[in-house]
């Protein structure tokens, strides 16, 4: 740039303080995540089933299972001390476990979603079940671990006591659903058959080319403000490696969920099969709460409150939190509030 | 206040985001930075290397040889790709072109600074963006992308063609048919367990013979389902009990 005028002058500063801010951040090296101590408790095909380290005895608190999506990694939830979902909870006096899905190999491209649900989450529960000595669990389910959780406790409502859902996907065909109209004419017969395991990074192009000036641009010179601050740096590097760090996806399971819900929003429509069983959400009859993001633009709220009309649950609550898709779990707001309220909700029912 | 652009606007923005995209990318290989998407990395992304397949082609060319001893099927694959391609470009650069005309800084110093400027572009592209992604024209530019992008590797031999019976929409069917038939066996022989005790009552306070028992058995009418599964009332469904949206507590 030549700055022959303030204009030009002030976007050439930019630029040079933007290369400073990304030495500093390419200085810190590649970023921990995910770091709150925790065992493996159960080593499934597939999967292992994680219990997080608490001081507390645990089997006198009441339990969450996590179920998390199999797109991107769950350290969304603990992605360091200060922002950390996972942390809230066991502050707030919950025995917490998480299922942390295994990047499928050439030899999973079969994998179907009855493998996700009737067998690697229900493994979990009964191993969550033994070690507490209860016949039922809570579960989280969080956004497509969402959708897994309500086709588990339709299948099996006996195994559930409690039921959160966070930005999860009901209705898959709203009309503010961006996704579903991109991916809505995409022959996905073609697509596993070319790929086999569907690349996480193409994915990841999708996620982010949903809001290009913002992801691709906007935030990227934003880092000009953090300069001088080296946690929001910290913080703004563990955010990219988790954005980044993408696996690929079963691709039957996959196509199993695009096709059968984005495409033909089956689960609602009470067609779709898990397992040779048809899900019929209005077996759901637990206590239900449905956490979702007035701002979400990968789940819109109107994909998730869909929920309401679709279970027989007596004692159904949303959660409205003003933010979006990832700010649910990562902003000081949501860190404040959201897990508190969750652990409120759960203890006077557990 | 004024808050006219300045002529060189573009020209500044598009060598900033160029240094944005060219540090970034920097980064990538040493933070886990994921660098700036663009369209080449939909090649990128499933090949890891994509340079090969579109090296040396040019589907605009007015020269009829430029692309003379192309495989047929890679050239329509090729052509398919670059049109696609193409055609979702224009839709960027139309939004494009419609964000930097729109864009009018919210300026209280009465001499907007080129961060306003950049500021309010991002906002405007974004919301013209989104008005444009949620529309089924849109939503059909990037399935044809990505459907071409499937052909393209296909014809280079990256992957496998899928078997082409068989589809995952059919399999959707018949599963779906099969636990519908599954689920009315299974509520067919609830009914009948269901009848079998609710006439064992009858029989112990009436003693019979064997035969005579299995006729009575036989002509005992079964009860009504409970539930609208299946039988005459299948579809009919019972009205959940009304609840209201509560927030949490």
């Amino acid at each position: 740039m030549s700055p022959s005028t303030p204009f030009a002058e002030e976007a050439q500063k930019l630029g040079q303080q933007l290369s400073l801010s990304l030495q500093q951040l390419s200085a810190l090296g590649v970023p921990s995540i995910g770091t709150t101590e925790h065992e493996t408790v159960l080593r499934g095909d597939g999967f292992r089933l994680l219990r997080y380290v608490s001081k507390a005895t645990r089997n006198d608190r009441p339990a969450v299972l996590i179920v998390y999506a199999l797109v991107n990694r769950p350290w969304v939830l603990d992605l360091e001390p200060e922002r950390s979902t996972i942390q809230r909870f066991l502050d707030l006096g919950l025995d917490v476990f998480l299922i942390e899905w295994a990047d499928p190999t050439v030899s999973d491209t079969d994998r179907e979603l009855s493998d996700y649900i009737s067998r690697m989450v229900k493994e979990s529960v009964e191993r969550v079940c033994d070690l507490r000595q209860e016949s039922a669990v809570n579960l989280l389910g969080v956004c497509q671990g969402g959708t897994f959780s309500l086709c588990f406790s339709a299948l099996y409502p006996d195994k559930v006591k409690n039921l959160i859902t966070m930005v999860t996907p009901v209705d898959f065909q709203t009309a503010d659903n961006v996704l579903s109209q991109w991916v809505r004419h995409v022959d996905l017969d073609r697509l596993v058959g070319c790929y086999g395991n569907v690349p996480g990074a193409m994915l990841n192009a999708l996620f982010i080319s949903l809001q290009p000036f913002r992801l691709g641009s906007k935030k990227y010179l934003d880092l000009v403000d953090l300069a001088e601050h080296p946690e929001a740096l910290a913080t703004f590097a563990r955010m990219e490696r988790w954005i980044a760090d993408s696996p690929a996806q079963a691709g039957r399971a996959f196509a199993q969920f695009i096709g059968g819900l984005y495409q033909r929003n089956a689960l609602i429509k009470g067609k779709f099969v898990i397992d040779e069983r048809i899900v019929d959400l209005k077996k759901i009859k637990c206590p239900v709460l449905n956490v979702y993001g007035l701002t979400d633009h990968l789940v819109p709220a109107s994909a998730s409150r869909a929920l309401a009309d679709q279970i027989s649950s007596p004692d159904y609550r949303e959660l409205a939190f003003d933010g979006g898709h990832i700010g649910i779990y990562v902003s000081r707001r949501a860190q404040a509030e959201i897990p508190a309220a969750i652990t409120t909700w759960l203890k006077a029912r557990d | 206040m004024s808050t006219s652009l300045p002529p060189e606007w573009a020209s500044l923005l598009r060598q900033l985001q160029e240094t944005i995209r060219a540090q970034s990318l920097g980064v990538s290989r040493t933070a886990g930075a994921l660098p700036i998407p663009s369209l080449a990395d939909w090649l990128a992304a499933t090949t890891g290397n994509p340079e090969p397949v579109t090296e040396g082609f040019n589907p605009w060319s007015d020269d009829p040889g430029a692309n003379a001893g192309i495989d047929p099927d890679k050239w329509r694959a090729l052509s398919r790709y670059g049109q696609a391609l193409s055609a979702l470009q224009s839709a960027w650069l139309e939004i494009g072109l419609a964000a930097l005309s729109e864009s009018q800084p919210n300026s209280t110093t009465g001499h907007p600074t080129f961060r306003e400027h950049y500021d309010q572009w991002t906002q405007t592209g974004e919301r013209l963006f989104a008005e444009r992604a949620a529309t089924d024209s849109y939503g059909q530019l990037i399935s044809e992308l990505i459907n071409a992008q499937v052909d393209l590797h296909l014809a280079y031999g990256i992957g496998e063609a899928p078997p082409p019976e068989d589809p995952q929409e059919l399999k959707e069917a018949l599963a779906e048919a099969r636990a519908r038939e599954k689920q009315l066996r299974e509520d067919l022989a609830a009914l009948k367990a269901q009848t079998a005790t609710s006439s064992a009552p009858v029989k112990k306070r009436s003693p019979q013979k064997p035969a005579q028992r299995a006729r009575s058995s036989a002509k005992a009418k079964p009860p009504a389902p409970k539930n609208a599964r299946g039988g005459a009332t299948a579809g009919k469904k019972k009205t959940a009990p009304a609840r209201k949206k509560k927030t949490a507590s």
